[in-house]
């Protein structure tokens, strides 16, 4: 089981609702992200430029370093292989923010532990989606099990050109969440 | 989830069992990574409600989770057929906004001068008695017309149609709205002139057509709706662009909508008239217009009249009777009636001139292309700093479609000179393409209208009152502006800039008492400080209904009243072939729907003699397709309820009973869709096709109504209640035309940019600045430049700017991309409500405000009398942070939301009485 977030970055338009989104559903503190958008661009000079907005957040990488790193467990991978933090037992030595490649785990100031991205486990442990996936207006992300093909996000991948699938940046630790874009739309600037 | 709903009385119940419980909590969701599903389960009391949201004017379906009385989450409806269950970071954040710390909780009277922010509660009856005895002393001892009312399009609950209703009850009036002329009304005006059939704005809901995956092509012009209405019409264009459909943008701003087109425009701002004549010119001059549609369907084979500049009647000359039209028949070489819809003996010459009783006389597409032919691709180019290749370009990507392609109209042209121009010539587009109610077309006409404008229910409902349908002929006639600019009649306003003159020199009388039922002014008008300062200095009573205090409360009111947030509201929207309810989820301090405080104010007005206001508190009511006024929220949600059932859904239902059954289809969505060349059916009375909504019932790319309309009222010859006009000083003309912007770039050396305006996707209109979701993602207003007008400026990224016109100055932070030309700067409107508690309260307005900079002087559109918020110029130079200015997202903290309890509202701290005026 590989449970993930896929983003169609064709359909993204760029209007931070999942930003929001995970706020209202996480109550994430001002300044802090655990879902953030970066603005790719625009590349090019004037008129000729291209630009796509590239939500970002844990990609829940196959061989995740943050895990590896963690001297406590807190950081770890559940029984369905989601890597997730435990905040009990995180002692806030930022080991794991400095392991991961992608700049996506959050400092909680207010409560000195590190936190991210959960995939919304007590939404999806219902069998509801991510609040990101849910409310995303450009119906851009995908969640759910990569490893199995019926899957919105394997289906997805599957009808996609295998040009426009990318991933960000693999250092080694492969991470799961795929980002779809087709030439029409964009050059991917972001990784493999 | 449960679909639930809770009565007023059922949530009075609810609120006073668990309140005591749910005053321990401060947060939405926990913080859980680790969750057992079990904890899932609520241990609370909740309930979803199905509403729809109003953060924008898009209206989404909506559904709020409401636990132990307090809302904790709101998402899209899956149920609304246009957002399908997905909700934008506008829309998200109303959560923020209902609870926001700041909110204005009650009715507050100004104790220090206008400006001090120095304030008394007052109780709900001391702020209505106040107002009516102010309104019926200028309505016994001065003149009715000098009451002045006006609401706004941002996220605002007041309906547009709400105030010039209550003109009608009160018997005079002005009625004035910052959008308006200058947003929307121009286009929902002209298109049907021209098209016989609807306007093109995405924003408003009138394009549709995107919501089937059948289009080929289309062209976004001046429109981002992946910012604008983000859900529905952003989420529907995504969609459409997978399927394959190729899209055009013209927009000055590199928009998301933009980055994802096939082709950009980066149109120079002020100039989109001189564009749309150069792609009517191309495709005429190319001849790849649909030859059978222009033929059959447009008014464009008629001779004109050169005199009267309308087409030819028969009778005018002997050849028939009144209702024809005349053609040059190439059989006989002579004039000839053509009767409705077409004669097949004629042969109709669709491009010449022609000498008709010793006079000469063009057909009208001789005329049409005299109007563009100056305007080649290379001409355009130079004017609008495109190339002309592209433009060819962006032409035949669009052309290659059709008919299954059409072209959206946003804003722009509403925003200055050209606003009566803009839409004719996108109109005229589409017409010659044959875009025109066939599938794939977004001109289309359905059975249900432009959603964030009008309804309950469409016309008569809100804008009409009966026994005070319609006003005197010497009342419109007497509305300031109106006789010049006609076209604001659509919406039953007046002319701004002639407002102020009033307001400042008396004549021909001042307005003394102004109700204002929407956010923030000087945020929205052209030229802010003079606003500001000819309503300070002359208004005697000013009124300011809104959700929270904002620089129209500190710089003009007298008396505060507190409306509510849309979690709050009552209201009915169509959602193409569904209605959603918005229904209230709590109610929250003394504050109440702004709706009511139209009924409370009438009521007053009743019981203190007013005959009119009395009428409209018969029980029961004469006609009960428009009702009366409403003295309890129950009244006016029965209303509501009365309208929606009475005109769409035909089935008995109460607001009760919506509330509960929303959203509900009122017709199959392929009944609903399938409504194609409707002009062509045969109109069974008549044995003819039903045509298109004008006077030839063809499509009218010779506009010739608009001439009309200046020359007595309406396009048919009478303004709306049915009376004939004096003419305005000069005639509309019936073609479009391309006039360069007073303040040209092309010529300024003293202002050497030209600015611009347009949407981010956090805010709408003048609102939400005081969210923290939103704020903390767009704390400051950027300032666009190109990397070489930065470097002319000498400033970098990051940097702040004053940015002067000849109105004022005000700030942007800079943002150097090449998303926008050398020369062009963009900035979106913006204020601070952080500084409204500073030193100088004027700063919440000043200090990043472009329409401090804009123009509200002459030149105006001749039409709709609209001045110029874009495309004018402005000077640069580098500057510091203005003081006080909130940009750290911590800063933010002071609005995080407070949560408070239902309370009932203003309406359990009001009673309006009874009303008995036998």
């Amino acid at each position: 089981m590989r449970n993930a977030i896929v983003v169609d970055l064709d359909r993204c338009i760029g209007c931070f609702g999942c930003e929001i989104s995970c706020k209202m559903e996480n109550n994430v503190a001002l300044g802090e992200y655990w879902n953030k958008v970066i603005i790719e661009g625009p590349h090019g000079t004037f008129p000729d430029v291209e630009e796509y907005w590239l939500p970002t957040m844990c990609q829940q990488c196959e061989n995740s370093p943050c895990t590896h790193v963690c001297p406590t467990g807190a950081s770890y991978r559940n029984e369905d292989g989601v890597v997730l933090i435990d905040k009990s037992v995180c002692i806030g030595c930022k080991y794991c923010m400095m392991a991961c490649p992608y700049g996506v785990r959050n400092w909680n100031k207010e409560q000195n532990v590190v936190e991210k991205c959960t995939l919304c486990q007590h939404l999806t442990s219902q069998g509801k989606e991510p609040a990101c996936v849910h409310n995303c207006p450009g119906e851009a992300r995908f969640y759910g099990d990569l490893d199995d093909p019926n899957s919105d996000p394997s289906r997805l991948i599957a009808e996609s050109a295998p040009e426009d699938v990318h991933h960000l940046k693999n250092v080694g630790n492969n991470p799961s969440t795929a980002y779809i874009l087709s030439s029409r739309f964009g050059t991917w600037r972001n990784g493999d | 989830m449960a679909k639930a709903t809770m009565s007023r009385r059922g949530f009075l119940k609810t609120a006073a069992a668990t309140g005591a419980v749910a005053a321990a909590t401060g947060a939405f969701a926990s913080n859980f990574t680790k969750l057992d599903p079990a904890l899932a389960a609520d241990q609370d009391e909740e309930i979803v409600i199905h509403t729809s949201c109003r953060a924008c004017i898009i209206d989404c379906g909506a559904m709020v989770t409401v636990r132990n009385g307090r809302v904790v989450r709101i998402e899209g409806d899956p149920d609304d057929p246009m957002n399908h269950g997905r909700m934008c970071a506008k829309g998200l954040s109303g959560i923020q906004a209902l609870y926001n710390p700041n909110r204005l909780k009650y009715p507050m009277r100004r104790v220090g001068e206008r400006g001090q922010n120095q304030w008394e509660r007052i109780s709900w009856k001391e702020a209505i008695d106040q107002i009516a005895d102010a309104m019926m002393e200028l309505y016994e001892k001065d003149d009715p017309m000098q009451l002045l009312l006006s609401c706004g399009g941002g996220g605002n609950p007041t309906r547009i149609m709400a105030p010039p209703r209550f003109l009608n009850a009160f018997g005079g009036g002005n009625f004035f709205e910052p959008g308006c002329a200058q947003c929307y009304l121009p286009r929902a005006n002209a298109f049907p002139v021209v098209n016989g059939m609807n306007d093109t704005s995405i924003a408003d809901a009138s394009v549709l057509e995107i919501f089937f995956n059948n289009s080929k092509s289309c062209v976004l012009w001046g429109t981002d709706p992946s910012q604008s209405n983000v859900a529905s019409g952003g989420r529907a264009l995504t969609q459409l662009r997978k399927s394959g459909c190729k899209t055009v943008v013209i927009d000055p701003r590199l928009t998301p909508d933009a980055a994802k087109a096939d082709v950009w425009l980066p149109i120079r701002p002020g100039t989109d008239v001189a564009l749309a004549l150069s792609w009517i010119r191309y495709i005429m001059d190319k001849k790849i217009y649909d030859e059978e549609f222009v033929m059959k369907w447009t008014n464009l084979p008629y001779l004109v009249n050169e005199e009267t500049k309308l087409t030819y009647r028969a009778d005018e000359l002997g050849l028939g009777s009144h209702d024809d039209y005349v053609v040059w028949d190439a059989k006989t070489n002579k004039p000839a009636a053509m009767p409705y819809p077409w004669d097949d003996k004629l042969e109709p010459v669709l491009d010449g001139e022609f000498e008709v009783k010793g006079k000469k006389s063009r057909t009208a597409y001789r005329a049409l292309w005299e109007a563009c032919e100056e305007y080649t691709l290379e001409k355009a180019a130079e004017i609008c700093w495109l190339d002309a290749d592209r433009i060819e370009a962006a032409i035949n990507t669009y052309a290659e479609g059709a008919p299954a392609a059409g072209i959206s109209l946003g804003v722009p042209t509403d925003q200055y000179v050209a606003a009566s121009d803009g839409p004719m010539a996108i109109a005229i587009i589409d017409i010659l393409m044959g875009c025109i109610n066939r599938p794939g077309s977004w001109v289309q006409k359905r059975p249900s209208g432009p959603a964030g404008v009008a309804q309950p229910w469409d016309s008569g409902g809100f804008n009409e009152l009966v026994p005070t349908l319609c006003v005197p002929a010497e009342q419109q006639a007497a509305k300031l502006g109106y006789i010049e600019h006609k076209g604001l009649e659509h919406w039953h306003a007046s002319h701004i800039p002639t407002i102020l003159e009033a307001v400042r020199t008396g004549k021909p009388y001042r307005p003394k008492i102004w109700v204002d039922f929407s956010g923030n002014k000087p945020i929205m008008m052209g030229n802010a400080a003079g606003f500001i300062q000819d309503m300070r200095d002359n208004i005697e009573l000013a009124v300011h209904c809104f959700m929270y205090p904002t620089a129209s409360s500190v710089e003009l009111a007298d008396i505060l009243l507190p409306t509510s947030e849309w979690l709050e509201n009552s209201y009915i929207a169509y959602r193409m072939n569904t209605i959603v309810v918005r229904q209230p989820c709590t109610h929250l301090f003394e504050s109440v729907d702004n709706h009511m405080i139209y009924g409370w104010l009438a009521k007053a007005l009743a019981d203190r003699g007013h005959k009119n206001c009395q009428l409209t508190f018969q029980d029961p009511f004469p006609d009960p397709n428009y009702g009366g006024y409403w003295k309890t929220l129950d009244e006016f949600q029965a209303w509501l309820a009365d309208q929606a059932d009475r005109k769409v859904l035909h089935k008995g239902l109460s607001w009760k009973e919506l509330c509960e059954q929303a959203p509900i289809e009122f017709m199959p969505m392929d009944e609903w869709q399938n409504n194609y060349e409707q002009f062509a059916v045969i109109n069974e009375e008549t044995g003819k096709p039903v045509g298109f909504n004008t006077s030839s019932k063809k499509c009218e790319p010779y506009a010739e109504g608009f001439t009309v309309m200046g020359r007595t009222g309406g396009r048919f010859g009478t303004d709306h209640c049915g009376n004939v006009q004096p003419a305005a000083s000069a005639d509309y003309e019936p073609l479009p035309h391309f006039e360069e912007p007073a303040e040209s770039p092309l010529t300024d050396t003293e202002y050497p940019f030209v600015l611009t305006s347009g949407r981010v996707p956090m805010f709408h209109h003048g609102t939400l600045r005081n969210v923290p979701w939103l704020r903390e993602i767009y704390p400051v207003p950027q300032c666009w430049m190109n990397p070489q007008t930065a470097a002319e400026v000498g400033v970098q990224e990051g940097d702040w700017v004053k940015i002067e016109s000849r109105r004022g100055e005000t700030h942007g932070k800079v943002l150097v991309t090449e998303g926008i030309a050398p020369g062009v700067v963009a900035q979106e409107r913006f204020w601070n409500p952080e500084l409204l508690n500073s030193e100088d309260p004027s700063q919440a307005w000043k200090a990043m405000n472009v329409n401090v900079l804009t123009k509200n002087d002459p030149p105006y559109n001749n039409v709709y009398g609209s001045y110029t918020l874009r495309g004018f110029t402005v000077k640069i130079s580098k500057s510091e942070k203005p003081a006080g200015v909130w940009e750290e997202p911590e800063e933010f903290t002071p609005w995080l939301p407070e949560y408070s309890e239902y309370t009932g509202g203003g309406y359990a701290a009001y009673d309006a009485g009874e009303a008995n005026y036998a």
